[in-house]
């Protein structure tokens, strides 16, 4: 809403933005980020969806119609801009004291997690740098809302910082390109649902790195997975800037945990004959691939039991589908985006293979079987602040399929997931239980978004190097 | 122990920065323009402030959010671009931006 009023004042109109008392220090922060600090704010008192209609317009009338015509006739005089601010080189030392004073010295200026990070020194941030072709100057582009540039030489100090392994080098790189694109849409990664970005790595890498797919896969406690799921909140904070306010861009409400980086028991999907998910993203079995998205909500543990699919099938449309992602169906209709993974255990797995059932199978049966009332995803979406929402126009307009607008009847029943393709399916977890797990995310605001991971040409000789001898 | 040298782990600011552009003296007969993003409200909160605007400065024409369409949905970084030329077709002298809530 702020880079709308930007984008108006880079055209030469004025502009005010209207935000709520809870927003006013992250608009700040906003607003100088897009280079135009002095852009005009009314304030909304308190919290708009909780007033009633009287309480709304009195404060409308008394507070932000003053606020505005201010904001349009009168120039701010206590924020102008700084022009071009001086920051540090990239082999810069910008500090230099023992190990626990470099990590007071990160603490204080809000450059770490919370958690201690490993140094970045000149001689480690090269040790990951020898596993890229790439110049260390390279912008790989910009990132949202702090629109800092996110360089080859950015990638390994917050690699450093979050605990990766050097090899781990080229899974970074492909991870700072999917946060770049513009389509995952890095700007809301501070939005108030809270959502966090999730890594799957598809392909030989994962094996050869040794990321865990199997018995805990998502808990920590393994290197590759921990650190590159830590590395991913890392460039979040250090370079999009989302740190936790009053000092920072990120507003959720209430978040969550850094996601550890999911990779796929592609063995078991090949021994099954089911696609890999790499091969889902449109990628061959022999590319590793790193694909991100945000997650929002986890499922309970899914729990199914029998020796036929549609047994499965069933308790995954119910516990995932109808009870796990119909909360949040709302709101994702209202952005015409839904994008769940089904981490599915691989014994579940095995039984819908060894039955005929292909991945596109499930994923057609749980579009069909997961439904909800319009008028409840209508309810959620407001509740949620999405006022603007119309199922029906939506469905008119095209921003939602045809079977969202089939009548007005509000009682009428509407797909939970809107399209079967959207639903992803990965193979993961304890092969000796019956379990499955899904995970939601918010809609638009980081859709799945892959690349395949670049490998430097001499890849097996450095990566013999790198490793202890135990684990050649 | 021996001290420890560290580096930056910041990226360089993308954008320097800039002061507004200058603002309206008067809406009499001027133009003004709300861009939405469809949430808290923000129909309800333009509509009752350009009703008090227009009592206040005579012949000041309105230009709704549908011109610009929901600038926060799936259509969000197409709809931005066209934001300048919407502006300039409509001869558009000032922008309420809502709501960040």
């Amino acid at each position: 809403m702020l880079r709308a009023s930007a984008v108006a004042e880079r055209a030469g109109v004025a502009s005010v933005s209207v935000i709520s008392t809870g927003f006013l220090q992250q608009a700040a922060l906003i607003s100088r980020n897009l280079g135009l600090p002095d852009m005009a704010i009314a304030e909304y008192p308190g919290v708009p969806m909780n007033d009633s209609l009287e309480e709304f317009r009195r404060k409308v009338e008394e507070h932000i119609y003053p606020a505005i015509v201010d904001g349009l006739m009168k120039s701010s005089a206590s924020r102008k801009s700084e022009g071009i601010v001086n920051e540090p080189e990239d082999r810069e030392i910008v500090y230099c004291g023992s190990f626990d004073e470099v990590q007071e010295h990160f603490h204080a200026n809000c450059w770490s997690d919370g958690l201690p990070i490993v140094p970045p020194t000149i001689e480690r941030v090269e040790r990951f740098l020898r596993f890229t072709t790439r110049d260390p100057q390279e912008v790989i582009g910009s990132l949202p809302l702090a629109h800092r540039k996110l360089t080859v030489w950015n990638v390994a100090v917050n690699g450093v910082m979050a605990g990766c392994r050097p090899e781990y080098m080229p899974i970074l790189l492909a991870a700072a390109e999917v946060l770049v694109d513009p389509k995952f849409k890095a700007e809301d990664c501070g939005s108030t649902p809270g959502w966090e970005p999730m890594l799957t790595l598809s392909g030989p890498l994962g094996r050869e790195l040794g990321f865990n797919s199997g018995q805990g896969a998502l808990r920590i406690g393994r290197q590759a997975n921990s650190s590159v799921g830590r590395f991913v909140r890392m460039i979040v904070r250090n370079v999009a800037g989302f740190t936790i306010s009053p000092e920072g861009l990120d507003k959720a409400t209430i978040g969550m945990n850094f996601q550890i980086a999911l990779a796929e028991n592609e063995d078991a999907c090949v021994q099954m004959g089911w696609t890999t998910y790499g091969q889902d993203r449109g990628f061959s079995i022999d590319d590793s691939v790193v694909t991100i998205q945000s997650v929002l909500i986890v499922s309970p543990p899914t729990y199914s039991a029998g020796d036929k699919p549609e047994e499965h099938a069933m308790l995954l449309a119910d516990v995932l589908g109808d009870r796990t992602a119909g909360y949040w169906a709302g709101v994702a209709m209202a952005y015409s985006n839904y994008h769940p993974i089904i981490v599915l255990g691989p014994a579940i797995a095995k039984i819908f293979a060894v039955n005929g059932w292909t991945k596109d199978m499930l994923r057609d049966y749980l579009y069909k079987n997961c439904r909800m009332k319009a008028k409840t995803a209508e309810g959620y979406a407001w509740a949620g602040g999405v006022t603007g929402f119309d199922m029906n126009r939506y469905a008119r307009e095209g921003l939602l399929p045809p079977a969202y607008g089939e009548s007005t009847d509000p009682d009428r029943l509407v797909p939970v997931f809107q399209r079967p393709e959207w639903i992803q399916i990965v193979v993961a977890g304890d092969n000796g239980r019956n379990q499955s797990k899904g995970y939601i995310n918010n809609h638009l605001q980081g859709v799945p978004t892959s690349r395949k991971v670049t490998l430097p040409p001499d890849w097996k000789v450095m990566l013999a190097a790198s490793r202890p001898a135990s684990a050649n | 122990m021996s001290n420890i040298e560290v580096v930056w782990p910041l990226g360089k600011k993308a954008n320097p920065e800039t002061d507004t552009v200058a603002r309206v003296e008067d809406f009499s007969g001027k133009t003004i323009a709300a861009i939405w993003d469809y949430l808290f409200r923000g129909d309800e909160i333009f509509r009752i402030v350009t009703e008090k605007m227009a009592e206040r400065f005579p012949g000041m024409k309105v230009v709704s959010y549908e011109v610009f369409g929901n600038n926060h949905g799936s259509r969000q970084h197409e709809l931005i671009k066209q934001v300048p030329d919407k502006l300039r077709q409509h001869k558009v002298d000032a922008v309420i931006s809502l709501v960040g809530a």
